[in-house]
């Protein structure tokens, strides 16, 4: 039983190379699609004044929330006085390597292939909830960039009504709780979501009665 | 041993204040010193097979490949073992065995972490950039992720090893005393 159980891991071991080619193909084109649509439509939700949208940036190798925070609300300038600081374009926010954190779904589909009886039906189930995990993580993780860069310190003081636009500031403190939440969503996405979803789904059959066998 | 008398609630509690101690400012100088004795530990372990090798606080840097690697917070992998140390607390043994498999632990995920430094710091020499920031980032966080849950599942199979070897042994010597108790 013991050398069964073993084996098994091992055998997710090997197949952890296609899992992960199968992300790479799937990923750019499906899942951070997916991802970077969700979060451009929850940050639009809550920050419309800023414009904001999602795009991935081939120069920098990030995804970037392009804003119009900092930028003139309309054209600044009359006879009496020209200011020297004036704004314009775009203002981007970087939220990272989202790949990193869909980074659960190829060890999720490893794990799934071995010890699922339902491997199509608890596999695309699985990625759905995963999906959802990633979606919160990059989420949360947009609103702490943005909550940082609203209350940055230099610009926004310089500038004054209407001059720029004055979307509505969270407080720092927000952070404090944001920051833990988006480590712990995170880490649900990439480890614990696999393979508590891998485990229920291993063991849904027994579960009425005496849980025995399992990946455990 | 099963999942289900790992307590869920407990697990998310232990991970939650895990990754509030991570962010709090005293315990990053904690990480600062931890990534130093890492670059140490990577400089040492590289200078027994390579002359060249120098480390400039936590830069690990050889002059002829042109380019140094800086152990930075997130190359400590401490989220790997924060995950494992909650798991950990949220299983139902005792406080000594706890806190063996929490420094376990931290050997284990810190010996890959040393591996997979030097691994990357050798593979930026040997492969074009695309392809170092794609086993970077990508690969190497998903072998930490499987090598994390192999070590948590290996430890407590051990567990339930140890755990049955004890019932059975119980188990033996009850038995023996009421054959005792029969002769007498």
């Amino acid at each position: 039983m013991k050398k069964s159980k073993n084996l098994k891991l091992w055998i997710v071991a090997l197949l952890l190379m296609p899992a992960f080619l199968l992300w790479k193909i799937t990923g750019s084109y499906l899942f951070l699609p997916i991802v970077g649509a969700v979060t451009e439509s929850w940050v639009n939700m809550h920050y419309s004044k800023l414009t904001p949208s999602i795009n991935y940036s081939e120069a920098n190798r990030t995804w970037e929330i392009k804003t119009s925070l900092f930028q003139a609300e309309k054209p600044w300038s009359n006879n009496a006085y020209s200011p020297n600081l004036h704004v314009t374009g775009f203002t981007f926010i970087s939220i990272g390597h989202m790949s990193g954190a869909t980074l659960g779904l190829p060890l999720f589909w490893a794990f799934i292939a071995v010890y699922s009886l339902q491997k199509l039906k608890d596999g695309l189930i699985g990625t759905a909830v995963i999906l959802a995990l990633i979606c919160t993580t990059i989420i949360l993780h947009a609103e702490i960039n943005i909550i940082t860069a609203l209350n940055g310190d230099s610009l926004l003081r310089t500038f004054k009504d209407p001059y720029i636009f004055t979307p509505h500031k969270p407080a720092l403190e927000w952070l404090w709780l944001l920051k833990p939440l988006r480590d712990l969503s995170a880490i649900f996405a990439l480890l614990v979501a696999p393979i508590l979803l891998c485990y229920y789904f291993s063991t849904r059959e027994k579960l009425g009665g005496l849980i025995k066998g399992g990946m455990f | 041993m099963q999942l289900n008398r790992i307590y869920a609630g407990h697990f998310l509690l232990y991970l939650l204040i895990g990754f509030v101690i991570l962010r709090l400012a005293s315990t990053e100088i904690l990480i600062d010193d931890l990534c130093l004795v890492l670059a140490k530990t990577i400089a040492w372990l590289l200078s027994t097979i390579d002359s060249g090798v120098a480390r400039h606080g936590a830069v690990v840097l050889r002059n002829t490949w042109g380019y140094a690697l800086e152990i930075t917070r997130d190359c400590s992998a401490l989220t790997y073992w924060v995950t494992l140390v909650a798991a950990i607390l949220a299983t139902p043994i005792t406080m000594a065995q706890r806190l063996i498999a929490m420094v376990a632990a931290i050997f284990f995920i810190q010996i890959i972490n040393v591996f997979r430094l030097i691994s990357l710091l050798y593979i930026k020499v040997a492969l074009p950039l695309p392809l170092f920031n794609s086993i970077h980032e990508q690969a190497w966080p998903l072998i930490m992720g499987f090598l994390t849950v192999c070590f948590f599942v290996v430890w407590i199979r051990h567990h339930e090893f140890l755990l049955s070897k004890e019932q059975s042994s119980n188990a033996a010597l009850s038995a023996g005393s009421i054959s005792e108790v029969n002769h007498l």
